[in-house]
C-alpha cells in the first residue's frame, strides 16, 4: 500500500471513528408533521396558486364548450368539487441543544390527478412531462408517484461562548411586517443574537442566481446576477407587556427582470426586451428592467393594554427600478407605505379580533408607465429566470382569518392558494400595485372543550385606481368605486383528539362596485358571480 | 416410673423456660434520617450504630438485619439552629407501629447522652409492648409477615441496589395500607381525567384536603379513608387550567389556579370556605407555582408571559393583595428554565445548584453561575398537559397550525434534606406534539458532588401519571394516575395513590 493510500485509509478510519462517537452526544431524533385533507366546493378556486379575478373573462376550466357557452364569463360558474391532501414531515437531528439539523418534507396530491408517471428518456418530447406523475400529484389510480418535496434543510447551531444562534441552509423566512413583504422558504443564513431583552437578527438570502437559468452562449458566471435579500431586525421586550422592533430589508435584484404578464382585462403588452440572458425559449414579455433595489424599513410593536392585545407596524419602501425603458423613463423610483393595526381581546367565551391593513398603490400600469415615481407597495414574488410571475406569491397576511379576500396562508395551506388580493400590493408586478385597505373583524368562540367556531367579516378596497380595475361594459369606463367586496366566513372545528380536528369552512364574497358590470355578455354589462368556497377538512398535526 | 417422670420433667423445664428466653425482643435499627446537617450520610450511620448499641440489653437484642428482627426501629434526627430533636419509631416486621418516642436537646454536645435516653425510653416501651412475648397488636399478622416481605420484597420503592444495597425492610409497606400489589393507599375511581394535583390543609381526623384539576374544572376532595368529593367548580371552555397550587394565606389555604385564556395567563385564586369553593381573585396575568425552593419553606412564585416569549424574565416570589401581585426576590434561571421546570438544591457546603428538565426532558444541573454542570443520560418528566399560543412566525405557513403547543412538565421537588424528586412518564406514542404516555414513576436523587445519584424510585404506575406530590411532613408520596383519558363526551377518570416513603 502506497503512503498516500495509507493516509487515506487512516483518514477514512478516523472519520468512521468520529461517526461512531456521535451517539455519545445524546443524539435526539425529533419528528413533527401535519396531514391535511380537504374537500372543496368552490366556483373560483383551483388546486394551484392563483388570483381570483372576477372582473375578467377568465380562463377558468369551466370556460369550455362542454360546460359553458364560448362567451362564458365569471357568471354562472360551475361549482367545482375536488379533494386534495398535503402531508408535511419534519425531522430534526439534534446533536445537542446547541446543534441540530432541521429538515422538512412535503407530499401533496389531488385525488384523481396523475399516477405512476415517469420522466421521458433522453430525447423524449417535452409534452411527456405534462403527463408524468411528479410534484403535487400521485392521487390517481395506483398512486406510485415520485412526489416527495424537500422544504427545509438547514443547520441550526449556537456559536460557542456567544449569545448568537445561526441557522444556515434552506429554511423559512418571514418579515416582521406580518409577512406582507416576504414569507417564503429560501436558501440563506440567519443569525439571532439575544442580549438581555434585546434580540438582533441578521440574515442573508439568495433568492435566485440567474446563472442557473442562462444557458449556452448566454451562460453566466455564478453569483453575478442574483436576487439577494438582506435582513436586519432588532426587537426589544421593553416589559412583559410591550415589544418594539425595527427592521430593514434590502431587496437587491441584479437580474434583468421582466415585470410582465397579464391580468385579465388589463393585459400587459410585451415590450421589447433588451437582455439576452434569459434561459427560456421564448423572449419574456412585460417591462424588462436592468436591476431592482428596494429598501424596506419597518417599525413594529406588540403590546398588551389591559385586556386588549395590540399589534401593528408602519413600513416604508424606497427604491429604484433601473433601466425600465418605458415611455422614455429609464429609471423608476419607489416610495411606498404600509401600516397595520390589529387588536384582540378575550371577550365572553372566546376572543374578539379586529385588524386593518393599508398598503399604498399607484396608477401606473406596467405596459404604459406614466411616471418615474412609483408609489405602490411591493410584496415579493417568485421570479425564476428573471420573470416576475405574479403567482405563486411569497408574501402573506394572516391576520383577519380571510379565505378568499386576501392571501391567508393559515387557511390556504394546501395546493389551492387563491385570493382576490393575492399580493399585498394588490397588483401583479412592482409597477402596477393598486394598494389595499383591508378591514377585518371576527370572533373565535370555544363552544365546548371539543367544539369551536369562528366567524369573520372582511372588507377590502383598492387604494388606488389603475389599469387593473375592470371596465364597466356598459359605460366603457372603469368604475368609480374602489370597493372590492365583503367576505363573510365561518369555520367550525371539532377536536376529535388533541391532534385531530375535523373542520368545516365556508366563505362567501359579495363583490363590490369595483367589479360592477365588469362582464360583457352580448354587449351588456353584467356583474360577475360572487366567489364562494366550502371546505370539509381533516387536519392532523403532531 | 417416678424416675422417668422426673427425667421428663427435667427435660421439659428448660423447654418451658424457652418462651421466657424468646421473650427477649430482637430489634433491628434501620437507617436514621438526618435533616439540617451537612454530613448527613456519616451522621446516619453513626446514629444507627449508637442507638443499636444503647438498645442492647438483657431484654433487647440489637440484631444486624431486619430478617432476624421482631421489631424494626427507624428514626429522624432534625437540627434547627442549635436545637435538635431525635425521634424513633418501632414497628413490627409487618409494619404495625409499636411505639414512638422522641427526645430533644439544645446543643450537639448533648447528642450522645440523648441517644442513650432515647434508647432507654424506647426499650421501656418495647418491654411493655412485648411483655407477653408478642406485641399486643396482631401477633398472628406479625408472625405471618416475618416471611412474606422478606421472601417477596414488593416495595413500591426501588433502590439502586448495585450502588447501595438497601437493607431489607427499609421500605416495608404497612400491611393495613396495602392494596393489591401496588402498596399504599389507593383511591377509588375518580370521575374526570385530572391533570393536576395539590394538597390542602390537614384535617383533624388525620386526612387531608386534596384538589384536582381537569382542563376546565377544579375539584375539592377530602381524603381520609376514602376520597370524598366536597365541591367543584367549572371554568369557561375558553379557559384551561395549567397549574394548581396551594399556599397558606392569611385566612387559610389559598388555591392558585393558573389559567390560560385567549393566549394569556388569567389566573384565579380560590379558597375553601365551609364546604364551598369561593373565588378570591381572578384575571391575574401571571403563571403561579407554590413550592419549596431548594427545600426551604413553601412560598408562592410567579412568572409573567411575554409578548412572544412563553415565559418572560425571572421568576419572583409573589404576594397577593386582592388582584394585585407584588413581586420580589427574583430568581434568575438558566437556559430553558421556567417557573414550572426548575428547582434548586444545596450541597453539603451550602452551594446552590439549579436543576431543570430540559426541553428534551433531560435533567440538567447548573451551578450558581448558570453554567451546565451535569446532564442525565435518561429522560425524565413528560406531560400531556399543554397550552397554546397563537403563532405568528414563519412556521405557521408550513405547519398550518395557527397555534403552537407549549407543553407543561413534571415538577421537580426538593426536600429539606436536599433530595431531588422528579416524575417520569414513558409512553408508547410520544411523537412531536402527539403524546400518549402509559406509565409513570417518581425518582429520588441526591447530589453526590458531581452528579445526581438515584436513591430510589417508585414502581411504575399502570397508567399515565400526570402529577405527583411529595408530602414531606408525612413522608408520603401522592401519585395521580389517569385511568381513563377524557373522550369526546366523557370526562375520563383518575385515581390517587398514596405511598409511604421511608
Amino acid at each position: 500500500m502506497s503512503f498516500k493510500k495509507r493516509i487515506l485509509a487512516v483518514a477514512a478510519a478516523g472519520a468512521l471513528g468520529a461517526l461512531a462517537a456521535v451517539p455519545a452526544m445524546a443524539f435526539e431524533n425529533e419528528f413533527h408533521g401535519t396531514y391535511t385533507l380537504k374537500y372543496y366546493l368552490t366556483n373560483y378556486e383551483q388546486p394551484t396558486p392563483g388570483l381570483i379575478n372576477p372582473g375578467s373573462i377568465n380562463t377558468l376550466p369551466g370556460n369550455s364548450s362542454k360546460y359553458a357557452p364560448a362567451y362564458d364569463s365569471t357568471q354562472n360558474l360551475r361549482t367545482q368539487n375536488y379533494f386534495e391532501q398535503r402531508a408535511r414531515i419534519f425531522y430534526t437531528a439534534k446533536a445537542s441543544d446547541d446543534l441540530k439539523l432541521v429538515t422538512g418534507f412535503e407530499i401533496d396530491s389531488d385525488w384523481g390527478d396523475k399516477a405512476q408517471g415517469s420522466l421521458p428518456d433522453a430525447g423524449g418530447s417535452a409534452s411527456q412531462f405534462s403527463t408524468a406523475a411528479f410534484r403535487n400529484s400521485g392521487g390517481a389510480l395506483e398512486a406510485d408517484a415520485v412526489n416527495l418535496e424537500t422544504k427545509w434543510v438547514y443547520l441550526d447551531f449556537k456559536i460557542p461562548s456567544t449569545p448568537t444562534r445561526v441557522s444556515a441552509g434552506i429554511q423559512a423566512f418571514k418579515d416582521s411586517l406580518k409577512g406582507i413583504f416576504f414569507d417564503f422558504d429560501a436558501g440563506g443564513v440567519m443569525t439571532t443574537t439575544k442580549m438581555g431583552n434585546t434580540t438582533v437578527n441578521l440574515g442573508y438570502i439568495r433568492g435566485y442566481d440567474q446563472s442557473f437559468f442562462a444557458v449556452g452562449s448566454n451562460s453566466l458566471p455564478k453569483g453575478n446576477e442574483n436576487l439577494d435579500i438582506g435582513v436586519v431586525e432588532a426587537k426589544v421586550a421593553v416589559t412583559k407587556d410591550i415589544n418594539v422592533g425595527a427592521s430593514y430589508y434590502l431587496y437587491s435584484d441584479g437580474r434583468p427582470v421582466s415585470y410582465g404578464g397579464s391580468l385579465g382585462s388589463a393585459t400587459v403588452a410585451p415590450t421589447t426586451g433588451s437582455s439576452s440572458t434569459y434561459g427560456t425559449a421564448a423572449s419574456p414579455g412585460g417591462v424588462i428592467t436592468d436591476a431592482t433595489v428596494i429598501n424596506t424599513f419597518g417599525l413594529n410593536a406588540d403590546a398588551k393594554v389591559g385586556l386588549l392585545n395590540l399589534s401593528g407596524f408602519v413600513a416604508y419602501q424606497g427604491g429604484e427600478i433601473k433601466g425600465i425603458n418605458t415611455n422614455g423613463i429609464h429609471n423608476a423610483y419607489l416610495n411606498a407605505f404600509a401600516y397595520n393595526l390589529a387588536a384582540k381581546a378575550a371577550v365572553g367565551p372566546g376572543t374578539l379580533r379586529s385588524a386593518m391593513l393599508f398598503t399604498s398603490g399607484n396608477d401606473n400600469k406596467a405596459s404604459n408607465l406614466k411616471s418615474a415615481h412609483l408609489t405602490g407597495w411591493v410584496g415579493t414574488n417568485q421570479s425564476p429566470d428573471a420573470v416576475w410571475t405574479g403567482t405563486p406569491g411569497t408574501n402573506s397576511y394572516n391576520e383577519g382569518n380571510m379565505m378568499l379576500l386576501n392571501r391567508n396562508l393559515v387557511n390556504n395551506n394546501t395546493n389551492t392558494d387563491y385570493a382576490i388580493v393575492y399580493n399585498s400590493g394588490n397588483g401583479t408586478t412592482p409597477v402596477n400595485s393598486q394598494g389595499l385597505y383591508l378591514y377585518t373583524i371576527g370572533y373565535d368562540a370555544t363552544i365546548t372543550p371539543k367544539l369551536y367556531t369562528n366567524v369573520n367579516a372582511g372588507f377590502a378596497w383598492a387604494a388606488h385606481t389603475n389599469s387593473l380595475k375592470p371596465i364597466d361594459a356598459n359605460t366603457k369606463a372603469a368604475n368609480a368605486s374602489n370597493f372590492l367586496g365583503t367576505e363573510l366566513n365561518i369555520e367550525t372545528g371539532y377536536k376529535m383528539y388533541d391532534n385531530l380536528t375535523a373542520r368545516v369552512q365556508a366563505a362567501y364574497v359579495i363583490l363590490g362596485g369595483y367589479y360592477a358590470n365588469a362582464i360583457s355578455v352580448g354587449g351588456q354589462g353584467h356583474d360577475p358571480e360572487n366567489p364562494y368556497t366550502a371546505r370539509i377538512i381533516l387536519s392532523y398535526a403532531f | 416410673m417416678k424416675k422417668l417422670i422426673i427425667l421428663l420433667a427435667a427435660l421439659f423445664i428448660p423447654l418451658m423456660a424457652l418462651p421466657a428466653f424468646a421473650a427477649q425482643v430482637r430489634v433491628f435499627v434501620a437507617d436514621m434520617n438526618a435533616i439540617g446537617i451537612p454530613n448527613k450520610d456519616e451522621m446516619k450511620t453513626t446514629l444507627q450504630t449508637l442507638l443499636a448499641a444503647r438498645l442492647n440489653s438483657d431484654r433487647i437484642v440489637a440484631v444486624g438485619s431486619a430478617g432476624e428482627a421482631d421489631a424494626i426501629v427507624t428514626g429522624t434526627y432534625v437540627v434547627l439552629g442549635k436545637v435538635f430533636s431525635m425521634d424513633a419509631m418501632a414497628r413490627t416486621i409487618g409494619g404495625k407501629t409499636v411505639t414512638r418516642v422522641y427526645i430533644q436537646g439544645d446543643s450537639g454536645e448533648e447528642l450522645i447522652p440523648a441517644v442513650g435516653k432515647l434508647a432507654e425510653k424506647l426499650a421501656a416501651e418495647l418491654d411493655k409492648a412485648y411483655a407477653g412475648g408478642q406485641p399486643a397488636t396482631g401477633a398472628a399478622a406479625a408472625s405471618l409477615a416475618v416471611q412474606a416481605p422478606l421472601a417477596a420484597p414488593k416495595s413500591d420503592f426501588i433502590k439502586n441496589e448495585q450502588i447501595r444495597p438497601a437493607p431489607v425492610g427499609e421500605f416495608i409497606k404497612p400491611k393495613e395500607m396495602e392494596q393489591a400489589n401496588t402498596g399504599g393507599w389507593l383511591s377509588k375511581r375518580l370521575t374526570g381525567a385530572a391533570n393536576l394535583l395539590a394538597e390542602g390543609a390537614r384535617l383533624t381526623d388525620g386526612g387531608r384536603e386534596i384538589f384536582l384539576a381537569e382542563d376546565h374544572r377544579l375539584s375539592y376532595y377530602r381524603q381520609a379513608g376514602d376520597m370524598k368529593l366536597v365541591a367543584e367548580t367549572e371554568f369557561r371552555n375558553s379557559e384551561k387550567v395549567i397549574s394548581l397550587d396551594t399556599i397558606d394565606g392569611s385566612k387559610g389555604i389559598e388555591i392558585y389556579v393558573t389559567l390560560i385564556r385567549g393566549d394569556e395567563p388569567a389566573s384565579q385564586v380560590w379558597q375553601v370556605q365551609g364546604d364551598k369553593l369561593v373565588k378570591l381573585a381572578e384575571d391575574i396575568p401571571y403563571f403561579f407555582r407554590a413550592f419549596s425552593l431548594a427545600g426551604g419553606p413553601k412560598k408562592l412564585y410567579a412568572q409573567a408571559m411575554g409578548r412572544d416569549s412563553d415565559f418572560y424574565g425571572d421568576v419572583f416570589e409573589a404576594t397577593r393583595s386582592g388582584n394585585e401581585i407584588t413581586l420580589k426576590n427574583p430568581v434568575k434561571l438558566p437556559q430553558f428554565g421556567d417557573i414550572y421546570t426548575f428547582n434548586q438544591f444545596r450541597d453539603q457546603d451550602g452551594k446552590t445548584f439549579t436543576v431543570i428538565i430540559s426541553p428534551d426532558n433531560y435533567l440538567v444541573v447548573y451551578g450558581s453561575d448558570r453554567k451546565e454542570m451535569w446532564r442525565s443520560n435518561d429522560k425524565f418528566g413528560g406531560s400531556e398537559l399543554f397550552f397554546q399560543k397563537e403563532d405568528t412566525g414563519a412556521d405557521v405557513r408550513l405547519t398550518g397550525e395557527k397555534y403552537r403547543w407549549i407543553f407543561m412538565n413534571m415538577r421537580i421537588q426538593v426536600t429539606a434534606g436536599g433530595l431531588v424528586l422528579v416524575g417520569k412518564n414513558d409512553g408508547f406514542w410520544v411523537l412531536g406534539n402527539a403524546r400518549s404516555y402509559k406509565k409513570g414513576a417518581v425518582y429520588c436523587f441526591a447530589w453526590n458532588g458531581s452528579s445526581l445519584e438515584e436513591k430510589w424510585r417508585t414502581r411504575d404506575t399502570q397508567n399515565y401519571m400526570p402529577a405527583y406530590d411529595y408530602d414531606e411532613a408525612r413522608n408520603e408520596l401522592l401519585i395521580l394516575q389517569t385511568v381513563q383519558r377524557s373522550g369526546i363526551s366523557a370526562r375520563g377518570a383518575s385515581s390517587l395513590a398514596i405511598k409511604k416513603v421511608e
